[in-house]
């Protein structure tokens, strides 16, 4: 049933390159349900956290996306971008923007992969400089602590100015 | 130098308001235990034990002055790289565990 006895769901998290990153995680279910739930507008913001709605999603390729996390509050953020490719039910390839914060845009592969009865979902994030994508790296952290973190987080900063 | 320190434990560290109140303190100049214990009304010895956490996470370093431990900020700083990567690695573990429970509840539709 599970592809890894020791940890089947475990996130990896690699640098194939210097610019780099991937995330890869598999699931229990066959490549056709993880791509359709993936792109989902209706499924969307039950896994991606911070309350996030979907503000657009024409998937195909030349369309466009846009999601706002923390809508309505001080919060309030938006990620987005245009897909470049989108081959179901393996291949998903678009521009992730973070509107009105760090760093331009980077290009996001999703690939999905039959793995036994299930699949692998391998997320590539690829930056124009080393220094962007660890940038990035750190600012998704930070972002993703803003709920159990928030004053952690400010505590944190005031240690990295001092 | 910065050795590795397991990330759950520096938040575990981190997650007390003193020891959060400590390294504010800290990050104005070095003090006494007696000097961070004073403004909690806190015994030294239940300051030294917040001090002993935070120095296993080398988030404050402390030397021996005399009769006195002075103590201040460690080497561990929000720069630390690998720290960020692990963060954003339990992000997107929870986020993709999410997305694996909707895939779970969504089956058979």
């Amino acid at each position: 049933m599970t592809v890894d006895e020791k940890s089947p769901h475990a996130v990896s998290f690699t640098k194939p390159s210097d610019l780099e990153f991937r995330v890869e995680r598999t699931f229990d279910h066959p490549i056709e349900r993880v791509w359709a739930a993936y792109t989902d507008p209706a499924l969307i913001p039950q896994w991606w956290g911070q309350g996030t709605t979907v503000d657009r999603l024409d998937l195909r390729t030349g369309g466009s996306w846009r999601f706002v996390s923390n809508p309505g509050t001080d919060k309030e953020s938006a990620v987005s971008g245009d897909f470049l490719e989108v081959s179901p039910p393996d291949r998903l390839v678009q521009t992730f923007g973070m509107e009105g914060s760090y760093g331009k845009p980077f290009i996001q592969t999703i690939e999905l992969e039959r793995v036994g009865d299930g699949t692998r979902l391998a997320i590539t994030s690829r930056f124009d400089t080393t220094e962007e994508r660890d940038g990035v790296v750190a600012y998704g952290a930070e972002k993703g602590a803003i709920g159990g973190w928030a004053r952690l987080d400010a505590v944190l900063k005031r240690l990295a100015a001092g | 130098m910065v050795q590795y320190v397991p990330v759950d434990r520096t938040f575990a560290a981190l997650a007390d308001p003193t020891r959060r109140l400590v390294l504010e303190r800290l990050g104005s100049g070095s003090a006494t235990i007696s000097e961070l214990a004073q403004p909690f009304g806190m015994s030294l010895t239940g300051m030294k034990k917040h001090v002993r956490v935070l120095e296993e996470t080398q988030l404050v370093a402390t030397e021996k002055v005399g009769r006195t431990r002075l103590c201040h900020l460690g080497p561990r700083r929000l720069d630390d790289v690998q720290m960020w990567v692990e963060t954003y690695r339990q992000m997107v573990n929870e986020q993709l565990d999410r997305f694996g429970d909707v895939l779970d509840r969504t089956k058979g539709e």
